[in-house]
């Protein structure tokens, strides 16, 4: 369910009139989802679910706690804040305790879409039938999910500090399957706008690339050149991404860190070509303009020409070391260049092209090196054409070592939460073979 | 409640469905953590509702809200019912569900001690105490620790005439050391070998942190200092605190039907474990024996009844290494591929379901989620110590960490916590930068010993990630320790 802001307030008001801390923090959220699901040319799971969170952070001095639940009763928020309250009083002094902040300010960001706002079970369903129609026409075995939602978030606290704002989002994935599933293709799109998603189109992809798959050669495993779909590109700097905690870095415990203590800021780590930044105002991913607490996000430039400019640096830890907190990351914007796929693709000599990856994680927080596997779309590239599909590989690699090979990039495209281009490196560790489809 | 569940099936069946069914369920979490000498965190999370499920012309529609009253979940069943019948043209194969018995039943689990009762300050000094002994190990700063604890409080009713009350708990205690050398700037992690179960507090007693903390301060420093890993062949050793994830991984996922057939195949894929397979693959060695079994004590997928319905049980997924049977929820069971495959494979007409449907919130849908499932100890009378002193040339992997598979849970990657090597017959030092990556069925096919029921341990996961939207399913696993010969083992050591 959606509070507006003045309801919302209202729903904060109340609890903070319960509250005998020193200082007491609301934070609201809610929201409706609804969701198709679909596979073997079939509907399997369809539904839509209202929900609503609140919670409540009591601190009395440095003892703090929280408690959360969903029921909006005068009687049930009276009992979520005096059960915060009971957990503050027995909690130990925690020493890191930074305090509620005071009113601020907050850019005026909306990533709300009206159209997505008033999607139906029905429009899924149409979208669902045209992948269906795709697949049966082509042989193809279709699969695939569509998501929407609309929401609202809200915070104020006991000093006064008030935000609210919306958000919607959509997301249509689609994987054709050919032939028994001996060859498979995928795509995706999604957006806060879901009229900006071309589900005909991600439809047309994945089907191609399910066809395309069943020329495949067999190659072996060994260090290629490779460019990286956005997809791909957004799943393995993704996990890179959420390390850049300063803290961490300041121990010693993250690739972020510097041998004989520090940190990493002011030193080149990858490719001057290669800028990370969050920007809560960018239109292709605009988040809200406010964190959880209250703090206002930020726009920062993590990595800018290579070179580490910024960590993530929470409220406790900036003051611990004399610096401004950052707040966590609103999105990830890797600028790219310009240009599309295709055109990479044409100026390519000889690349492993990657569709999208799975189940990568880490192996080695040192290095941040990962592992994981290509799907759905693995494509040798030769002389500036896709010549035939190829096996699918586990691969052992690190972000910062792509990164530090970038031969070019693509103009970035929305992935999720990501703005992110395609990315050609010269080198990429493909350690074996996954026969998998 | 029963009125409440009288009102969303009176509805769903007025509106055309030929069953449905409603939870009405309440979960709570509780959690609190610490690092070095201070709490970070203390967090109690509620959250209360219900959700509709329907079948309308064997389509499925579901709808769910967190506002429980009788207006509401009439207008959510209707919700439902409109969802169903949007859908009717894009479904293919009309739902059919196995009959279940209706029952009337509660369930809890036996626990001893409810550890949503514990006082906050016993929690705090325990993990406070387990900070301060990892960190009495000259070299030791940092020490992160924990305590979790859920509780799902389900009321289930259905069409069939099932109104079924049941109580869960879970317990998952754990810490993990770090050692850092500032002067290279590397460090190394040891987590705890403690494991989540279905039980109360009595279960954070038992693992006695404190007594281990010392321990694994000790590994975390001698992981800095050991033995980088020549790659290559090795025998590996592996510890049922190891074995339990790769069990998950590579047996569990992909003995699930639903992605066997190809249901799962735009999330997590689909599965090696075809239905032709069934009764004719040789999954593992003569010594590879699965079961799953969600009624054993502990486990954190042990309950009384599934989300469809039906009373929980157990039965053999792999015995003397072939494949014999999958995991299945209710409208699986009449699947005319399932019963020929069986039937072809000379297996007995099964009907009735295994039990596996689970949903974990009000507002999530259920399906197929993964059971209990277990490497059946060995038959004949073998140690870990005999084991080792049997085996020439080993890595022993104790505890689990990095964890990787493909989407048809074929080529696996894991790493662990502590890796030791064994020559001779003996333990003689420790390594690092050890993972080892294999095929799933050569791996199992590999193994040419599991030790007897004396060692064998059971561990688990609180959370494996399935399903479009996503959802969080809890499952134990056990194993005794077991040797697989001639595997793949990588140096993850790298320069960037």
């Amino acid at each position: 369910m959606i509070l507006d802001t003045q309801q919302a307030k209202a729903v904060i008001d109340k609890a903070l009139s319960f509250a005998t801390a020193d200082e007491t923090r609301v934070n609201l959220s809610g929201g409706r989802r609804g969701n198709t699901r679909f596979a073997l040319n079939a509907v399997t799971t369809c539904g839509d679910t209202d929900s609503l969170s609140i919670s409540v952070r009591a601190a009395f001095g440095r003892r703090h706690a929280s408690a959360a639940g969903n029921e909006l009763g005068d009687e049930a928020i009276r009992r979520l804040v005096a059960k915060a309250e009971d957990l503050a009083r027995l909690a130990p002094e925690d020493p890191e305790y930074v305090g509620e902040l005071g009113p601020r300010e907050y850019a005026a960001i909306d990533p709300w879409s009206d159209s997505t706002a008033a999607a139906t079970a029905e429009r899924r369903a149409d979208a669902v039938a045209e992948a269906i129609n795709v697949a049966d026409a082509g042989q193809l075995e279709s699969s695939g999910y569509y998501e929407h939602g609309r929401g609202f978030s809200a915070v104020g606290n006991s000093k006064g500090l008030f935000a609210w704002g919306r958000t919607t989002d959509a997301d249509f994935s689609v994987t054709m399957r050919a032939d028994g599933g001996t060859a498979s293709g995928w795509a995706a799109g999604n957006s806060r706008d879901i009229d900006e998603i071309d589900c005909a189109a991600a439809i047309r992809l994945a089907a191609e690339k399910a066809v395309a798959g069943r020329n495949r050669k067999p190659l072996a495993p060994g260090v290629y050149p490779v460019i990286l779909e956005p997809a791909a590109v957004e799943e393995f700097l993704g996990f890179g991404f959420y390390t850049l905690g300063a803290r961490q870095a300041d121990e010693g415990r993250s690739f972020f860190a510097a041998p004989g203590g520090g940190n990493k800021i002011g030193q080149k780590v990858v490719s001057d070509t290669v800028t990370i930044r969050s920007d809560p105002g960018n239109s292709a991913v605009a988040a809200l303009p406010f964190a959880g607490d209250g703090l206002p996000t930020q726009a920062h430039a993590w990595i800018d020409q290579g070179v580490v400019r910024q960590l993530v640096y929470d409220r406790y830890w900036a003051a611990k070391q004399g610096v401004t907190p950052t707040g966590s990351p609103a999105n990830m914007i890797l600028d790219g260049g310009a240009g599309t796929l295709e055109e990479m693709i044409r100026n390519t000599d000889r690349a492993v092209l990657v569709t999208r990856f799975w189940y990568i994680r880490f192996v080695d927080p040192q290095t941040i090196l990962l592992t994981g596997l290509t799907r759905d779309g693995t494509f040798w590239v030769e002389d500036g054409e896709i010549r035939h599909a190829v096996n699918g590989f586990r691969f052992n690699d690190s972000p910062i070592s792509l990164l530090s090979k970038v031969t070019a990039m693509t103009a970035p495209v929305r992935v999720g939460n990501a703005f992110v281009p395609a990315i050609a490196s010269s080198e990429f560790t493909l350690s074996s073979v996954s026969d998998s489809v | 409640m029963r009125e409440l569940a009288d009102v969303a099936l009176n509805a769903a069946t007025s509106g055309g469905a030929e069953y449905a069914d409603i939870r009405i369920s309440r979960h709570k979490t509780r959690g609190v953590s610490a690092r070095e000498d201070r709490l970070q965190n203390v967090a109690d999370n509620e959250s209360f509702g219900f959700g509709v499920r329907v079948l309308v012309d064997g389509t499925w529609g579901f709808a769910a809200s967190c506002q429980v009253d009788a207006e509401t979940v009439a207008e959510v069943a209707g919700r439902a019912l409109a969802m169903a019948k949007a859908n009717r043209a894009i479904r293919l194969r009309p739902v059919e569900l196995v009959p279940v018995p209706a029952y009337e039943d509660t369930w809890r689990t036996p626990i001893e001690t409810d550890p949503f009762e514990v006082p906050l300050a016993e929690k705090a000094e325990l993990l406070l105490a387990v900070n301060a002994a990892a960190m009495a190990t000259p070299g030791i700063k940092f020490c992160n620790s924990s305590l979790l604890f859920q509780n799902e409080h389900k009321t289930f009713a259905s069409t069939d005439g099932s109104f079924i009350v049941q109580e869960v708990f879970r317990t998952y205690p754990h810490f993990t050391v770090t050692a850092t050398d500032s002067a290279t700037g590397k460090f190394e992690n040891r987590r705890s070998d403690t494991v989540p179960r279905g039980a109360g507090y009595e279960h954070v007693v038992a693992s006695d942190m404190v007594a281990m903390a010392p321990k694994m301060a000790e590994q975390a420093l001698e992981k800095l200092g050991a033995k980088s890993v020549e790659p290559g062949k090795w025998d590996l050793i592996l510890h049922p605190s190891h074995l339990w994830l790769t069990i998950h991984e590579s047996l569990g996922h992909p003995t699930e039907l639903d992605r066997a057939v190809g249901l799962e195949a735009n999330f997590a894929g689909t599965s090696f474990l075809t239905l032709d397979q069934l009764g004719k693959m040789q999954y593992g060695s003569e010594v590879v024996n699965f079961k799953a079994d969600r009624t054993i004590p502990g486990g954190t997928g042990t309950c009384g009844y599934d989300d469809d319905g039906v009373k929980t049980t157990e039965w053999q997924l792999v015995r003397d290494g072939a494949l014999v049977d999958y995991q299945t929820i209710r409208d699986q069971v009449l699947w005319p591929e399932y019963r020929d495959a069986r039937a072809a494979a000379g297996l007995p007409e099964v009907n009735h379901s295994y039990g596996c449907s689970y949903a974990d919130s009000w507002g999530s849908v259920p399906f197929q989620r993964q059971a209990n499932i277990h490497l059946v100890a060995g038959r004949e009378p073998l140690s870990l110590d005999e084991l080792i002193a049997d085996t020439e040339r080993a890595i022993l992997i104790v505890g689990d960490g990095s964890f990787s598979i493909d989407q048809q849970r074929r080529n696996f990657q894991f790493g662990g916590q502590v890796f030791y090597e064994v020559a001779g017959g003996k333990i003689v030092g420790m390594l690092k930068d050890v993972a080892y990556q294999a095929n799933t069925q050569d791996f199992w096919n590999a193994c040419d010993a599991v030790c007897d029921e004396r060692f064998w341990e059971m561990s688990g996961t609180l959370c494996c990630g399935k399903g479009q939207p996503p959802q969080g399913a809890k499952m134990s696993h056990g194993a005794a320790p077991a040797r697989f010969r001639q595997i793949n083992v990588l140096n993850t050591r790298r320069s960037v």
